[in-house]
């Protein structure tokens, strides 16, 4: 079957009772009370079953590997020597299949060195489950008598801390309770030392609320948040699902459980007869309403898969409510666990019974983070740093995407790339090379064309020779390199564009030297200083810029990746050409600067390479950013001089906006909502939306700070980009950081007296 | 290979991963590679996501 979602967790009932008779127990004391006709232990037949079927869905849905977690009931009231036979059967069924991730989950009352020797023979991790100290524990986790579980459970956790059992232990799972002190139960389960904590919300519907003693519908929020406090106070100590769960989501990233987020659910319940299950949760909500009709005996694990029941909790912002759908915390909220938004008028189509709880929940941890995500996203430092690893992850990823087919040129360039890096000034020669904004479209080129089965491999291997030549050079490393000619030239990057002496047939080799370098072509040596131009060499024009407003660049019209841009780049600029361009370029920064100070420092921040462009302007006067690493950007030539301010403005703009996109994420599931644009006929994506307010701020403070002069076009898009900003607010998509960015739009838009 | 200039801080070299050791089929690389290669998949993170467990 096609389009289904392999199961990868198993949630094996290895016994239907329990020794504990914990009051909020969704198997026991909630609506289904299927338990009563199940077998106590789980029979070795359905083990043997189940494992075989898991084996076979392994197979087929090439799983690398799947996590089988032993539950109930109780699940150590099996016995030492069923669950003996439990993971060795599963080991039997999935060797050589997929990797085994045995877990279980207890009450602890049993569990001492026997059990706990079984489970290190197989590496059974093991989850406990604790409601905090012990008078928060006695609430509801009591024995049927009405005695108290906890100084069992903590003697059991006591064993499993012991260095022979610590790698076993897997955490710690607490039903939260309103009354219970939030502080005094984090700290009782910290001074346990689990290696995580999970704070549940006991199961409750519409039909069967959770308690609220306080009648506030937002105690469970305040609870958490508070716990949240005190864990942030205390620093982070111990990870917390929930919270990872939120800063995964808040950042763009999947939720990590299923009472959260958006993130499918992949897992089948098999009970004690082998009788197969949707999510127990789902026993809170109404008898039999966890039931699929299917056993492992006669039905696969892919007709499971295929039952509706089983798809619903898998269809990720298709599966929630309208309301749901519409509510800007919905990534990382997911309308909650699937059984808490059961209503029996309705089903499952609505928000969940904690929908107050969980949006305040979200909002709260939001609110703490937020300022450190804002800070981290912008910060200059660490998007170079990101852009730069994010090249060499590229270049990388080539060479095994190659696998030996760009031949003795690009190995031999390769081995060199690892020579110059591990040498003491190697880095200081090649980061910049790497750095070149045209190596990104380079290696983006190269990459594309191995995935369409192009031939890649001889000119890849050319270009990574041309740039290790470039870093011998700039590094003035004391090694030879070969000259990689191309129809009788070849570009250094950074530095210019060489000619062969003859047709560039034959073997050339490169050298530095004290100003520039040396070619050796057959028997003859020819000198080149790197910054002078011959009727060889041609080096890229340095434009040291005009003063602190107008920075200086390297003015690239020579590299042929220069060309990814929507207009093509000009070919090389003559010397009076040249000149006159960075005459009028000087002038545009001149006016920015006088115009819109602090947008123009940041328009020039990380500025490195200028290409002209070919043809004239267009109307709006807009810059160009193409595929290129960040420090680039096209300008179209002959364009005048305000022009070319808005050019230099915008073109950095989009630049910019690109650069994060490409090292954060500030957005996800960009496209599920489409939002209206003042700008466009149609909704459009939050991706277009940010991209277009992102620019027109910049083009609306140029407008009202240069008000009559040259940068005025007399129109005014101020109302236009305050709804949009609005529209953003409110957007799902947006996350941590992304928010951080509107945030600081309106400020922009502030600065410039709208 | 001999160079002229001074080795780079250790600080900087321990930060350094060599370009042959990057590993770029981990689950940080891909999700780092899929903001620039459309083709690349995130791939999602393998948690046993159950609830009633961890």
């Amino acid at each position: 079957m096609t389009g289904l979602i392999a199961f990868r967790e198993i949630v094996l009932k290895v016994h239907s009772r329990c020794d504990l008779a914990c009051d909020h127990c969704y198997v026991y004391e909630h609506a289904d009370q299927s338990w009563r006709n199940k077998p106590k232990t789980i029979s070795e037949d359905v083990v043997s079953r189940t494992a075989a079927r898991l084996a076979d869905h392994a197979r087929e849905h090439a799983l690398p590997s799947v996590t089988v977690i032993l539950h109930g009931g109780e699940p150590l009231l099996a016995g030492p020597a069923r669950l003996r036979f439990v993971f060795e059967e599963f080991n039997r069924a999935l060797a050589g299949t997929a990797d085994l991730d045995l877990r279980i989950h207890t009450n602890a009352l049993q569990l001492g060195a026997r059990y706990l020797d079984l489970f290190a023979e197989f590496g059974v991790k093991v989850g406990v489950s604790l409601d905090g100290d012990r008078t928060a524990n006695d609430r509801h986790r009591r024995f049927a008598d009405g005695r108290t579980s906890h100084p069992l459970v903590l003697k059991a956790l006591a064993l499993l801390r012991q260095d022979r059992y610590r790698h076993l232990y897997q955490g710690i799972l607490c039903t939260v309770d309103t009354e219970n002190d939030p502080l005094t139960v984090l700290d009782a389960l910290t001074a346990l030392d689990p290696p995580r904590i999970d704070f549940l919300l006991p199961h409750a519907t519409w039909e069967t609320p959770p308690p609220r003693p306080d009648g506030t519908p937002d105690a469970y929020a305040r609870w958490l948040l508070r716990v949240f406090d005190h864990w942030d106070r205390g620093g982070r100590r111990v990870p917390v699902r929930i919270f990872d769960s939120l800063f995964s989501t808040l950042r763009g990233g999947p939720s990590l459980t299923e009472s959260l987020g958006l993130a499918p659910t992949d897992l089948v319940v098999v009970e004690t007869d082998g009788t197969l299950e949707q999510v127990d949760s789902l026993k809170s909500a109404f008898d039999g309403a966890a039931a699929t009709g299917f056993d492992v005996f006669r039905h696969t694990f892919d007709e499971v898969a295929a039952h509706p029941g089983v798809r619903a909790r898998q269809l990720g912002l298709a599966g929630v409510s309208a309301p749901c759908r519409a509510c800007p915390v919905v990534r990382s909220c997911g309308g909650g666990l699937y059984t808490h938004r059961y209503r029996a008028a309705n089903g499952f189509d609505n928000p969940s019974v904690y929908c107050a709880d969980l949006r305040e929940l979200v909002d709260g941890v939001t609110g703490r983070t937020a300022r450190a995500a804002a800070a981290e996203y912008a910060a200059p430092a660490e998007l170079d740093a990101a852009q730069q690893q994010l090249t060499r992850m590229l270049l990388a990823r080539l060479h095994g995407d190659l696998a030996g087919t760009g031949g003795a040129a690009w190995q031999r360039a390769w081995e060199l790339l690892g020579g110059i890096e591990a040498a003491g000034d190697g880095p200081a020669a090649l980061d910049p090379v790497l750095d070149h904004p045209y190596t990104r479209t380079w290696l983006l080129a190269a990459l594309e064309a191995v995935r369409e089965g192009r031939p890649a491999g001889a000119a890849a291997g050319r270009r990574l020779a041309a740039l290790a030549a470039a870093a011998v050079v700039r590094g003035r490393l004391a090694v030879r390199v070969p000259v990689p000619f191309r129809d009788g030239q070849v570009y250094l990057p950074t530095l210019g564009l060489l000619k062969a002496a003859g047709h560039g047939t034959g073997p050339a080799e490169l050298r530095s030297a004290d100003d520039g370098f040396a070619i050796r072509e057959g028997r003859a040596e020819q000198h080149f200083r790197t910054a002078a131009g011959d009727r060889r060499w041609q080096p890229v024009r340095v434009w040291p810029g005009a003063g602190p407003e107008a920075p200086g660049a390297v003015l690239d019209d020579l590299d042929p990746h220069r060309n990814c841009f929507a207009r093509p780049p000009r070919l090389r600029l003559g010397a009076g050409e040249a000149a006159d361009w960075q005459d009028r370029l000087a002038a545009a920064w001149a006016l920015l600067h006088r115009t819109v100070p602090e947008l123009a420092r940041q328009a020039a921040a990380g500025l490195t390479t200028l290409t002209p462009l070919a043809g004239g302007p267009r109307t709006a006067g807009r810059g160009e950013a193409g595929r290129h690493g960040p420090g680039a950007l096209g300008v179209p030539w002959s364009a005048g001089v305000p022009q070319t301010a808005l050019a230099l403005l915008t073109g950095r703009r989009r630049a910019r906006l690109r650069a994060l996109t490409e090292v954060t994420d500030l957005y996800a599931l960009d496209g599920e909502w489409l939002h209206g644009s003042p700008w466009r006929e149609h909704p459009v994506p939050v991706s277009r939306l940010l991209a277009d307010v992102h620019e027109r701020v910049a083009v609306e403070a140029c407008r009202r700070a240069g008000a009559g002069g040259p940068l005025d076009d007399g129109g005014s898009e101020a109302e236009d980009i305050l709804r949009a900003l609005d529209r953003l607010d409110s957007a799902a998509e947006l996350t941590l950081a992304g928010q951080a960015l509107v945030g600081d739009l309106r400020g922009e838009l502030k600065a410039a007296g709208v | 290979m001999n160079t002229s200039a001074t080795p780079s801080t250790s600080v900087e070299k321990n930060r350094r991963v060599p370009l042959a050791e990057i590993n770029t089929r981990s689950a940080a690389a891909t999700a780092a590679l899929s903001r620039v290669l459309p083709s690349e998949t995130r791939r999602t993170i393998e948690e046993a996501i159950f609830n009633s467990a961890l």
